[in-house]
């Protein structure tokens, strides 16, 4: 009876000191030796300090046909939105100005996240080496993927911290849930619709494909196109110029 | 004159056409920003390269295929400059690698390339399987739709599992998360929770979307689907045994393809239902999370009802839609019903395209073609107006319009041929639209004579010319020219300065 009630009390007593530490580690972690204050997670820190920053440029990119700076581009509802397929000339079908989108896309993320990237991991690196710890980096650059319902970011940098034990690490990663493969590829089809036809069948994509909307909007000479997925509501939006019948007998614009 | 007989030549104004190119060159990168075009020497791009030549005559320009090999894909009408700096391999003629043929993947299938059908298997974790000699896409389809589907029994981990899937990948046991199992057993159109098979599967409560499929189906305990999802069955252990068809299941004949249905989840696509998560159907289902969502529209902006892929024709601005009746700045329109809602999809500006409507067994289908007004004034003859194959016009009898001496026929007319549906005219800029509408122009001379006596004047000849319905008719044809003549924009505010003169001269 005396041994069960001493086995009681050192459970309490066990679960008062994790407990304690718990409160401790919660509010007053400068008390903790330095190899209890790691809760900074090197691939937590880094998606959480790029995740905003993926948010910015995909909207811009999405929006402005896969381009962070048009380079060619119409004017529709205040934002420059990239010609894909594009001719000067009337009665003809339009030359495709993009015909890797999916690959370009990617480079455009790529190019504009590496520094961000790199600034992560400098950051990281100085709230480690505040902490007590010493860090060796070597920065590396930002690859970008879309896969099917992903959108893969991987940073080649390797860090390794050392405090009472050393860490390694090779390569940070960061998955996205995205729909936006799929959207590129559609857009891809219907590019070379247009540089083939002069124009493209909206609801023959819908009817195929049930989570896809295609919305055409014909302008004076231009079409915008955007295609969204329904489930997800991820859009992608970019312009053509093709197979255009000027208005008249076009005598104006010869 | 000369210059209306140049308006009204199509084949003069394209040799026009041909000879302002002459004038161009072949510009890398224009000014704007577009690569690869044929534009006049002021409108490239400082430092970008130039030839006096069409771009199709150049190395750097020209169009051909570009392949991209990471994807599989091939984009014609592309320019070597543009491929090549894109990473892509280029080509002036077709490439092998663009050919198409059957790529079978799993139990669907996709009429691609072979480096496609490698990207697409690779990203399903399984094992190409590329039939070149199957030359067609339905085909391709057909070979998937024979292929054996049913329970593939395997051991694996000292139990007894099993993955509903086709007789092929079950030979090669191609199952994602069943590596290395040993197959024991395919049986045809059985399902996994078959308590005859005596695996590990039984039937469950949950629901799941199947790829390529409409329906709702129930999964077993290993997450194989099984039979169309049909509440009243969940607890019954033979519809958990075979493989039921969705034409023998729940609400086979159901009207609506079973949209919305807590207990049935036979969708069929064509009746405008397909497999969705309840949050994104709206509807909650007894079992599982899973409806057939109402893809229709149910109330569209005409106040009709459509269905699922339903297109049609909308012409709503001011005016009528033909022989003259069009507005200035009207168009037409097509409207798409897809997922439950409308979506609107304009034709060409300045009516350079026209909607088309058609009806299958009431299944409504448009589309904005081309308005073929360009040659109707050129038209002698009835016939040859109004030849539907060649062009949108009708025949006015009667009515002769003002043509230009050299367009003036040997034979004389007896009427004339006015586009259907009237083009848009760029009547603010340009010297067109007056060249244009001067073919409304109408000259008509009335004779009177005086009497002898009284000196009181008769008409005696073209009388007709006094009366107002004259003006009409011939305000009419002015307007059936384009956006000539009195008229309303499409809002339906009328023009300001009556759209004609009428002249009144004493020869």
């Amino acid at each position: 009876m005396r041994g069960k009630k001493g086995q009681v009390t050192l459970f309490i007593f066990i679960a008062l000191l994790i407990v304690g530490a718990l409160v401790v580690y919660q509010f007053f972690p400068e008390f903790l030796p330095a190899q209890l204050q790691t809760d900074v997670r090197p691939t937590k820190y880094l998606q959480e300090c790029i995740s905003p920053h993926v948010e910015e440029i995909t909207a811009a990119v999405y929006t402005q046909g896969g381009y962070i700076d048009p380079t060619h581009s119409l004017t529709y509802r205040d934002t420059e939105i990239q010609y894909l397929c594009y001719t000067d000339a009337n009665f003809e079908p339009c030359l495709v100005m993009q015909p890797l989108l999916r690959q370009h896309v990617e480079n455009e993320l790529e190019d504009y996240l590496t520094p961000i990237a790199q600034t992560c991991v400098r950051d990281l690196e100085a709230e480690y080496e505040s902490r007590g710890f010493t860090v060796q980096s070597s920065l590396g650059d930002m690859e970008a993927e879309y896969v099917p319902g992903t959108l893969e970011l991987n940073f080649d940098s390797t860090m390794t911290i050392t405090g009472e034990g050393t860490q390694q690490f090779d390569r940070f990663g960061v998955s996205i849930p995205s729909e936006m493969y799929n959207l590129l590829l559609t857009a891809t089809n219907i590019i070379q619709f247009e540089s083939v036809y002069g124009d493209s069948e909206t609801l023959a994509y819908m009817q195929f494909y049930p989570d896809l909307k295609v919305e055409k909007i014909k302008r004076d000479e231009d079409t915008v196109y955007i295609l969204t997925n329904v489930l997800t509501d991820e859009s992608f939006t970019f312009a053509t110029r093709s197979l255009v019948w000027p208005a008249g007998y076009g005598a104006n614009e010869l | 004159m000369k210059k209306l007989g140049l308006l009204f030549g199509l084949t003069i104004l394209l040799l026009t056409f041909a000879s302002a190119q002459t004038s161009t060159v072949c510009c890398e990168q224009t000014t704007s920003g577009a690569l690869c075009q044929n534009v006049p020497a002021s409108e490239c791009a400082p430092g970008a390269q130039q030839v006096p030549t069409a771009c199709s005559s150049t190395s750097f320009c020209q169009p051909g295929v570009c392949f991209d090999s990471t994807e599989g894909i091939c984009m014609s009408n592309t320019p070597q400059l543009v491929c090549n700096d894109n990473g892509g391999i280029w080509s002036a003629t077709d490439v092998p690698q663009c050919e198409l043929g059957c790529c079978i993947l799993g139990n669907q299938a996709a009429f691609v390339s072979l480096v496609r059908c490698k990207k697409l298997s690779a990203q399903l974790g399984i094992e190409t399987n590329y039939n070149s000699n199957i030359d067609s896409e339905l085909s391709c389809l057909e070979v998937v739709q024979a292929q054996d589907r049913g329970a593939c029994v395997y051991d694996f981990e000292f139990e007894t599992n099993c993955k509903f899937t086709t007789r092929a990948d079950c030979d090669t046991l191609q199952v994602p998360g069943a590596e290395g199992g040993v197959v024991t057993s395919f049986t045809k159109d059985v399902l996994c929770s078959a308590e005859e098979l005596g695996t590990v599967c039984g039937p469950s409560s949950k629901t799941t979307c199947v790829d390529g499929r409409d329906e709702v189906y129930f999964v077993d305990t290993c997450g194989n689907p099984a039979n169309v999802y049909d509440a009243s069955r969940r607890d019954d252990q033979s519809y958990w045994t075979n493989v039921i068809q969705p034409s023998n299941a729940c609400g086979a004949n159901s009207g609506n393809g079973n949209a919305g249905s807590a207990n049935c989840g036979n969708c069929d696509y064509l009746k405008g239902s397909i497999c969705r998560g309840e949050d994104v159907a709206g509807a909650t289902p007894t079992y599982g999370d899973f409806v057939c969502a109402d893809l229709n529209c149910g109330v569209t902006s005409d106040g009709s009802s459509r269905l699922h892929g339903e297109s049609w024709c909308v012409y709503n601005d001011a005016g009528g839609q033909s022989e003259g009746q069009n507005t200035v700045g009207s168009r037409f329109y097509r409207h798409i019903c897809a997922n439950g809602e409308e979506i609107v999809e304009q034709c060409g500006d300045m009516r350079e395209e026209v909607c088309l409507e058609g009806e299958i067994n009431g299944f409504s289908q448009a589309a904005c073609r081309v308005n073929r007004w360009q040659d109707c004034t050129q038209q002698y003859e009835q016939d040859d107006c109004e030849n539907t194959d060649q062009r949108d016009c009708y025949w006015l009898e009667g009515e002769l319009l003002n043509l230009p001496e050299d367009l003036e026929p040997e034979f004389g007319r007896t009427g004339s041929c006015i586009p259907t549906v009237p083009p848009g005219l760029n009547f603010w800029s340009g010297e067109e639209t007056s060249a244009v509408c001067s073919l409304g122009d109408a000259q008509c001379v009335v004779q009177f004579e005086a009497g002898l006596l009284d000196g009181e004047k008769e008409c005696v000849e073209n009388c007709h010319c006094l009366e107002q319905q004259w003006e009409d008719e011939r305000a009419a044809i002015c307007a059936s020219l384009g956006d000539c003549g009195p008229g309303q924009n499409f809002v339906g505010v009328e023009g300001t300065d009556g759209g004609f003169k009428k002249i009144i001269e004493r020869l």
